[in-house]
């Protein structure tokens, strides 16, 4: 009989102190595991340490939580150092960090910020953060799960719409890159027992990446509702627990993820390959 | 309809695809801008070019840039403009590939994690950042004029997830996707942006071994000779494809025999990714 539960996995989210981030860093520490949370905003770190210890009771989880640039290749080493030092292993590596269309617009969704116009640097900027930060962290992870002969990289990305919607670059095709890159680590990875999945809420969520007016807005042009955090805890606890073993090169979606029957049953009904295929040809 | 006084910038031209993109424009009668990183590149290209050029009224001008610098992308679409007074054509070319990470990428799959920080970056920021720094600098003077072309030259759907193929994959995949923004961002505007591709690993130096080499193929089994390029750039660098804006041309199924906007509707797809469809 597997264990299916979290407890003392030791993980790294990413990004672990705000939005998507903190939404699981919370299920998982309640849930029993330890939970690293690196960030880049130095603010956050007793703010996530209260949430946690107000939220995780006896279930034993606890919560790390440091400041990193993951940008920065010694620092992302530096994290999973650390993570060995305290824990003596790294167990899940979930990339959730990212940067957002905010920087370019505060108000993207309706100007629709045009790719030419966009700062040099926070173009370079997003790109290190959503796709070569990714890439530093599960570099310096595999080898430590190699070793133990398990582990799971759950990459967050967005949907395939957003990837390459109208004013949405650079983040929809740095996202794209990170999706790619799930799919042909979870090939590299095979029969290890190291895992690479996508996790996404499913629709824009109510965090930070999104425009303060928007997520104070009583009308969603789009008729759709922004999806609270809290959806990505279900789905997380499930990838990081031995049940989702040998599921691997899939996507995730959290908005439908259906908590009212058995998780593993939740995972195989919504199922789908990670990566994209071409349009087809118009007649 | 031709591509005659055509004003071109086709970045890494002096090898591989990008080589046959140039002497193709320049023998119609273009003149082709050719910013490479190689510097013994520079002069046979435009050797070159001048031989196959010079009875078109075409030129081929070549000069040192690295795509992944800003400054020196700027330099090369403000010296172009300044001699010329316009740009009509950008095609971003110039791409590093897994040869960066390993020399036996073709007989041994290369492992994401054993691949070192400093090519990773290199392949990022050559394949994806320097087609942006390009297209960000040539676009406003195409806007000015009502008329432009930026041409991306990406790789199959089947490469960009690949196992082995990262970061190479992926840096594509994110370069398809930006295709797709920018030719939404454009529209509108008489600046088309379009994917251009062989159709499969093409006999050029992003392959080990060397270029003419009949034994070698990708990991598709496939050697494609670069001038499959030729017709269809000719063909996007005119006012003949005025109408096509998002779409994904591979130069391999182009038909040589059929008028070229017969052949580009036949093989056109639209830039772009749906989700993969559940098992």
């Amino acid at each position: 009989m597997k264990n299916n539960t979290v407890n003392d996995k030791v993980c790294i989210i990413t990004g672990g102190s705000r939005g998507l981030g903190r939404a699981m860093t919370l299920a998982l520490t309640a849930a029993g595991a330890k939970v690293i949370t690196p960030s880049h905003i130095p603010a956050d770190i007793p703010l996530i340490e209260k949430d946690v210890a107000e939220n995780v009771g006896n279930s034993g989880g606890e919560v790390y939580a440091m400041s990193a640039d993951l940008r920065n290749s010694d620092q992302c080493f530096g994290i999973i150092d650390k993570t060995m030092e305290k824990f003596g292993k790294l167990d899940v590596l979930v990339n959730n960090a990212g940067l957002g269309m905010r920087p370019f617009s505060e108000q993207f969704m309706e100007l629709q910020p045009k790719f030419w116009e966009a700062d040099i640097e926070q173009v370079q900027m997003t790109f290190d953060t959503n796709t070569i930060g990714p890439f530093q962290m599960a570099a310096h992870a595999v080898p430590h799960m190699l070793k133990r002969g398990w582990g799971r990289l759950v990459n967050v990305t967005t949907s395939i719409g957003t990837m390459q919607r109208k004013g949405f670059f650079p983040y929809g095709p740095s996202k794209t890159a990170l999706e790619a890159s799930t799919r042909i680590w979870a090939e590299d990875l095979e029969s290890t027992g190291i895992t690479s999945n996508v996790l996404i809420p499913g629709r824009a969520a109510n965090t930070d990446i999104m425009p303060t007016a928007w997520r104070n807005s009583l009308e969603h042009p789009d008729g759709r509702e922004p999806v609270e955090p809290d959806v990505m805890g279900p789905p997380i606890l499930w990838l990081a627990s031995n049940a989702s073993d040998g599921i691997t090169g899939q996507r995730f979606e959290a908005d439908i993820w259906d908590t009212s029957i058995d998780p593993t049953s939740a995972a195989q009904k919504q199922i789908r390959p990670a990566g994209f295929e071409l349009r087809p040809r118009v007649e | 309809m031709g591509v005659r006084g055509k004003i071109c910038i086709v970045s890494g031209g002096g090898r591989g695809l990008g080589r046959a993109m140039t002497l193709a424009l320049a023998s119609a009668g273009a003149t082709v801008i050719a910013p490479t990183f190689i510097e013994e590149d520079l002069r046979i290209i435009e050797a070159e070019g001048k031989k196959i050029a010079d009875g078109a009224h075409g030129n081929v001008q070549a000069l040192l840039c690295d795509v992944r610098k800003a400054d020196e992308c700027e330099r090369v679409i403000e010296k172009t403009f300044d001699r010329f007074g316009k740009i009509d054509v950008v095609v971003n070319n110039a791409g590093v590939g897994m040869l960066l990470i390993s020399d036996t990428f073709t007989s041994h799959r290369t492992k994401f994690w054993e691949a070192p920080v400093g090519p990773v970056k290199a392949i990022i920021e050559t394949n994806f950042i320097g087609p942006f720094l390009m297209a960000r600098c040539a676009v406003p003077h195409m806007i000015k004029k009502g008329w432009g072309r930026i041409v991306n030259v990406t790789t199959s759907v089947h490469t960009m997830q690949r196992a082995g193929f990262y970061p190479y994959g992926p840096a594509k995949a994110g370069f398809e996707a930006a295709t797709r923004v920018w030719a939404e961002d454009l529209e509108g505007t008489g600046v088309t942006v379009n994917i251009l591709i062989p159709g499969g690993a093409a006999d050029t130096n992003l392959l080990p071994g060397k270029v003419g080499d009949q034994t070698r193929s990708g990991a598709d089994g496939k050697l494609i000779n670069p001038n499959v390029m030729a017709e269809p750039i000719k063909w996007l660098a005119s006012e003949a494809s005025n109408e096509f804006n998002g779409f994904r041309f591979i130069g391999e199924k182009w038909n040589t025999n059929i008028d070229p906007t017969e052949a580009a509707r036949s093989v056109m797809t639209p830039v772009g990714f749906d989700p993969k469809k559940a098992i």
